[in-house]
């Protein structure tokens, strides 16, 4: 194993490169970083609910707080974006394991059979497949200039693309394509090159992971990975082909008939049927600026700000009228988010300061408004449902009580969704990664600059604060467990592991210097 | 005339040493023995620096040349078994070949120049058993636990100049095999000063600057095993400052100079992960029993205990920083050469400890082998008391700390002790402290807790551990003289004028010629 | 036999001589540099010698040697500065030698008396060391005795004042020559090697 002499990059900085690029559900395309200019400029703008004229701002989608870690159910994988290399740590025995991958390590991403883990080398331009267990690795040569991946849910399929919202190394060689990505088999280690439509902002593939969907302005295009040569197949997606709107969200029904398609500025989304391949508009009110898909698949929600209304779509039968409800008429709503348990939605503005947020009953169709202490930065519900995670701004609305031990803070704050009872918490700093345990009994989070885990219990709401050795990065929790890892900033490495119902917290430090160890 | 008497004649020449006749003065450059001895089991060894020798003494047996067949020694080192010592020296060669040349005078005169072959012997029974020649630079020994082998490697820290001839590597470590004498050489890296191998032995863990290698000693390959790196920045330099392997030998704890952090590697997954430490360490030590580490600071009023499983530290704050510790079994006796009179005896399960106040501040703590007792040499200190406390503290000072009962009894010394060693008769616990510019020994019966002086021979400069339960006392004579104490009747048999060997020195013959020829 | 021979030449010669002497042996071995900073061994003796036959005598002779010198070596404490002043050990050689041999005087002449002689030797040297002259009782008081054979071939003449008709006359005489003898063998404490310019003089009677 070669000893590598690059000098030291700060850890954080190859983490959050690598965090940043941890597959995670993207859907909208403007802001793409953890930072408050956008919201900060709405509220700069004057915007408040009161205002008539929706100024188009988008919603700010919350899920990139709450990324998705690059684990199995027993190891954790960290990417050294410096040193070329891959940690693998075992958890609980904290083994750590470093092999060498290509170069520039950006992304990592396991499988969700656990037995992979696939990582995008940006420098090298090649996907690295580790075996999860052995750590025995393959390399497969992408095409050049590409900065991000996204991997099917059977873990087969690696789409390696170029991110138009990411900013690039840019060509360094003659010619340049932004239409091309490579599809790779990562289990044969067979690579494909496709033409797609022209920046493509985000690739999703349908559940049963037969149809990878490349999402660019102008076009969908429908990939079709049940063969053994992948199909390409583009769909027309915009009227205007000429100026065609941003493509900001896309969402795939269950069976993988259907996509939903929400365009910038218009006022209706795409229907692409994904079997014929052609496109239908459906009528949404003015500025459509969410759009999900309630948890069983059955309804596809669009919350249209401009009108304050919600519309809501049979899955099944797409083409059939909407069922339209009429949001709080003093409510400023654009964004929407499910309870996993398919009992109830939160609707709520990210796009404004609002501190108000509204519930909605899917059985009965009741819309409670509910207050904040805060507006709204993100919102998470928990996995199973029982709480409601609300990180607020830092700013204030205009009606805030300015003697409020809140005003001008960070805040957080955890909801019951029973009951509703609320734990509001003023934050030393602002919140920059969040995880939950897939439970739902626990939820971590760490602030900037600051060395602390924040636990949270959703069962009595309360939070526990622990001290780390340094200042983290990124928080995490290993798949399907309650243990949290929180990874710091270090310049060998520090990785510190937290089980909350022995409240125990273990830390391992300079485990890059893995990477060097010679056998 | 009648030829005067033989018998007078002869009676007038053999006068004592009243009236030596003394016309003129003789310098020379080196010492005629060097005081560090080593003490084994079953005699005493002797470097004679000016003469180039090795004596060997023995209390009944007195003193004798051990046939180096032409090394001059100039370091030597016991093994652990104390029945061999090994032996570093050198011998001249002359680059002019010519069958004419036999002496160092001989080459001189002939315009050859004089090269020095150094060799590592070692020494059993007054004999050589083993000899190998080395290069110059090594001055170190670390043995295996079962003093099979030995490692030799480059120790700066004793601040003598490295010799080198020629191009040296600084990279070795030369592994010997006590018994064939053969030896073996491995490349461990820049600078590799500590050494230290796991209980049975069969793994070598090797401190170099800014790394840690593990040499495996079973195969007789000695193959590197694994390679830790300290740092992965060739700009940034990790200067390891102290090693030390758990008690099951999984893990070996490493301390950087200067720096809080312990790199504990996994000797066993060969994985590394680095523990914060409350601040740069003073002493670490490995307690055997509770499996515990401990750490102190000289700059920091705080012990560290790590223990082994989570490595998670405990810190248990002092009133005063300490800088040595002393193991327990179970407990820790912490105390402070930086001029703290704090002493502390800290439970490792428990994390409590008992606070000892020192007259003055230690300079040397030495335990009992039975881990009862501990002696604490003292030394003046400076202070604004008054009357008796004035004087003790100006004064040096000898302090009994009863680990059992947690007290500390001080007694005053009327000079500088030197060294202190303990008897192994547990049923009469009596300690010998040796104080400088005196003829006396002192003994002190630690039950009674009183000192009864033993005259000795000549002033004492250094005291030795010699066989099963006798002292050796290294006394300041120019010809050298020893003293062996039976601290069970109290007899002292002294042995001296092993330093006059060579003291005629003619012309130096040139060693190995024959092996040459 | 040897004796009745003499005696007899005795009624012939008559020549009999007896004087003090002072004799220097050569002693260029650097292992002599711990007694004297001389390359000799010097000493005063007695000198007899009888005229077998004229011309030829039997020469017995014995001198004693008493050289010493203080030895200086560094401290071996380590720790403790060089001191400059103190003698460490004192290192004496007390030495007797003996010689016997037989002179030829190929001119007698009462005035100057050429000669050619040879003489077997024997050499005791007695080795002392004390390291502690304050002392009369310390342990380091050593003591070590060796013999050694050895040979001296000389030139010499011997010198009157023609007071031939005195019945004891005074003479001296001075000889050089050649001397070595064998090593006093010290065991562990060392060699001593003395050989070279052998140089005696002396004043005496003859009678």
């Amino acid at each position: 194993m070669r000893r590598l002499t690059v000098l030291t990059l700060g850890l954080s900085l190859a983490f959050v490169a690598c965090s940043d690029y941890n597959a995670y559900e993207r859907a909208d395309g403007a802001a793409d970083a953890w930072d408050t200019a956008s919201s900060d400029d709405t509220a700069a703008s004057g915007e408040s609910p009161d205002d008539d004229e929706d100024d188009g701002a988008s919603e700010r989608e919350d899920d990139f707080i709450k990324l998705l870690p690059a684990t199995t159910n027993q190891y954790i994988f960290v990417v050294n974006s410096a040193r070329d290399t891959v940690s693998r740590v075992s958890v609980p025995s904290l083994q750590v394991l470093t092999v060498e991958v290509g170069s520039r390590p950006k992304v990592v991403r396991t499988t969700a059979d656990n037995e992979r883990a696939i990582v995008f080398n940006e420098g090298s331009d090649d996907l690295t497949v580790l075996d999860a267990e052995t750590l025995n690795a393959t390399t497969i040569d992408v095409l050049p200039y590409l900065n991000a991946m996204a991997l099917s849910d059977d873990g087969v399929w690696a789409v390696v693309y170029r991110d138009a919202d990411e900013e690039g190394d840019g060509s360094s060689g003659g010619a340049q394509s932004f239409n091309e990505l490579s599809i790779v088999n990562t289990v044969t280690g067979e690579h494909f090159s496709e033409v797609v439509g022209f920046k493509p902002r985000q690739v999703k593939f349908t559940g049963d992971s037969s149809r990878a969907l490349v999402v660019s302005d102008e076009y969908l295009s429908v990939i079709d990975l049940t063969v053994d040569d992948p199909d390409v197949q583009v769909v027309e997606i915009a009227e205007d082909l000429l100026d065609p709107p941003p493509a900001e969200e896309i969402e795939v029904s269950p069976d993988g008939a259907y996509a939903f398609l929400r365009q910038f500025g218009e006022d209706s989304i795409a229907l692409i049927d994904l079997d014929t391949l052609t496109v239908d508009r459906l009528p949404t009110g003015q500025n459509p600026t969410d759009l999900d898909l309630s948890p069983d698949g059955a309804r596809a929600v669009v919350v249209s700000r401009g009108s304050n209304e919600l519309y809501v779509f049979d899955v099944e039968n797409p083409y059939g009228d909407p069922e339209v409800i009429a949001l709080p008429v003093d409510e400023l709503i654009g964004s929407v988010q499910f309870s996993p348990d398919n009992t109830k939605a939160m609707l709520y503005t990210t796009a404004a300061l609002v501190s108000h947020y509204t519930t909605w009953d899917l059985s009965s169709g009741e819309l409670t408004v509910r207050p904040l202490i805060k507006p709204i930065q993100s919102v998470n519900v928990t996995p199973d449902g029982g709480a409601l995670v609300v990180f607020h701004t830092e700013a204030d609305a205009t009606d805030a009580d300015t003697t409020s031990e809140f005003y001008g803070e960070w805040a957080m704050s955890m909801i019951s969704l029973s009951d509703f009872r609320r734990n509001a918490i003023l934050l030393s700093a602002e919140p920059t990664a969040y995880a939950d345990s897939l439970d739902g009994r626990w939820g971590f989070f760490v602030m900037e600059g600051k060395p602390f885990l924040e636990v949270l219990d959703y069962e009595n709401l309360g939070l526990t604060e622990i001290k780390l050795r340094s200042n983290p990065v990124h928080v995490g929790v290993l798949t399907g467990t309650s243990y949290a890892y929180v990874n710091q900033d270090h310049e060998l490495g520090r990785l510190s592991f937290y089980d909350p119902d022995s409240a125990v917290l273990e830390t391992i430090t300079g485990f890059e210097l893995n990477s060097g160890i010679e056998h | 005339m009648r030829i005067p008497s033989m018998t007078l004649l002869l009676a007038l020449g053999a006068c004592g040493f009243e009236r030596l006749p003394d016309q003129s003065d003789h310098s020379v450059d080196a010492p005629r023995w060097d005081k560090a001895v080593v003490a084994l089991n079953d005699a005493v060894y002797v470097m004679l620096p000016q003469s180039g020798g090795l004596a060997r003494v023995h209390p009944t047996e007195g003193w004798s040349i051990v046939d180096l067949n032409g090394l001059t020694p100039s370091r030597l080192v016991a093994t652990p078994d104390r029945e061999g010592v090994i032996v570093f020296g050198s011998y001249p060669v002359c680059t002019e070949i010519d069958p004419k040349i036999k002496t160092v005078e001989d080459c001189e005169e002939r315009d050859g120049e004089l090269e020095l072959v150094h060799e590592v012997a070692l020494v059993r029974g007054g004999a050589v058993v083993s000899a190998a020649e080395i290069a110059a630079h090594f001055n170190a020994v670390s043995f295996t636990n079962d003093g099979t082998q030995a490692a030799l490697h480059l120790n700066y820290d004793s601040g003598a100049d490295i010799e080198v001839t020629g191009v040296s590597d600084l990279t070795q470590v030369l592994f010997m095999d006590l018994d064939s004498g053969a030896i073996t050489p491995v490349a461990v890296g820049f600078a590799a000063d500590r050494i230290l191998f796991n209980a049975d032995d069969s793994k070598a863990v090797v401190l170099s600057r800014g790394e840690v290698l593990v040499i495996e000693l079973t195969s007789g390959n000695y193959d590197i095993e694994v390679r830790f790196p300290l740092s992965l920045d060739v700009d940034v330099q990790v200067r390891p400052q102290d090693v030390a392997l758990t008690p099951d030998g999984t893990y070996a704890l490493v301390t950087v100079a200067g720096d809080d952090s312990l790199y504990v590697l996994d000797l066993e997954q060969e994985s590394i992960n680095i523990v914060a430490l409350s601040s740069a360490p003073t002493a670490m030590v490995v307690d055997a029993v509770a499996d515990r580490s401990i750490f102190v600071y000289s700059g920091f009023a705080a012990v560290d205990i790590l223990e082994h499983d989570l490595f998670e530290i405990q810190t248990v704050p002092l009133d005063e920083p300490m800088s040595e510790i002393q193991s327990l079994a179970g407990e820790a006796l912490l105390y402070s050469t930086y001029g703290r009179k704090d002493a502390y005896l800290l439970s490792l399960d428990t994390e409590d400890y008992d606070e000892l106040r020192l007259e003055n501040p230690p300079s040397e703590v030495v335990l009992s082998p039975d881990e009862t007792l501990a002696l604490a040499i003292t030394r003046p200190e400076v202070s604004g008391a008054s009357g008796l406390d004035a004087w003790y503290d100006a004064s040096w000072g000898v302090e009994i700390i009863d680990l059992v009962d947690r007290e500390n009894l001080p007694l005053v010394a009327e000079s500088e002790p030197l060294a202190v060693a303990f008897t192994t008769d547990a049923a009469t616990p009596t300690a010998l402290v040796l104080l400088a510019d005196s003829t006396d020994l002192m003994q002190l019966d630690l039950a009674r807790r009183t000192a009864s002086p033993v005259e000795l021979e000549a002033p004492a400069v250094g005291l030795d551990r010699f066989g099963d339960a006798g002292f050796v006392i290294v006394n300041d004579a120019p010809l050298g003289l020893l003293s062996f104490l039976d601290p069970a009747t109290g007899e002292i048999i002294t042995v001296g004028g092993f330093a006059a060997a060579g003291i005629l020195q003619g012309e130096r013959p040139l060693p190995r010629l024959a092996e040459e020829e | 036999m040897l004796c009745a021979m003499l005696l007899s030449s005795l009624a012939v010669a008559q020549a009999t001589e007896l004087s003090v002497e002072r004799a220097a042996l050569g002693a260029h071995d650097p292992a002599y540099n711990s007694i004297d900073y001389r390359d000799r061994l010097s000493g005063w003796g007695l000198r007899a010698g009888y005229a077998v036959v004229p011309g030829l005598s039997v020469i017995g002779s014995w001198s004693m040697q008493r050289r010493g010198a203080s030895n200086y070596a560094p401290s071996f404490l380590a720790d403790e500065e060089s001191s400059g002043g103190g003698a460490d050990t004192q290192v004496a050689l007390l030495g007797h030698t003996a010689g016997l041999g037989v002179k030829w005087n190929p001119i007698e002449n009462p005035w100057f008396s050429p000669y050619v002689g040879g003489q077997g030797l024997l050499q005791v040297g007695t080795l002392k060391l004390d390291d502690d002259l304050s002392r009369d009782d310390n342990v380091n008081q050593l003591t070590s005795r060796a013999f050694a054979p050895g040979f001296a071939v000389v030139g010499g003449a011997d010198v009157g004042l023609g007071l031939e008709g005195l019945a004891v006359r005074p003479m001296g005489h001075v000889e050089l020559g050649y001397g070595q003898l064998g090593a006093l063998d010290y065991d562990d404490l060392g060699e001593l090697r003395l050989r070279g310019l052998i140089v005696r003089a002396g004043v005496g009677v003859q009678f």
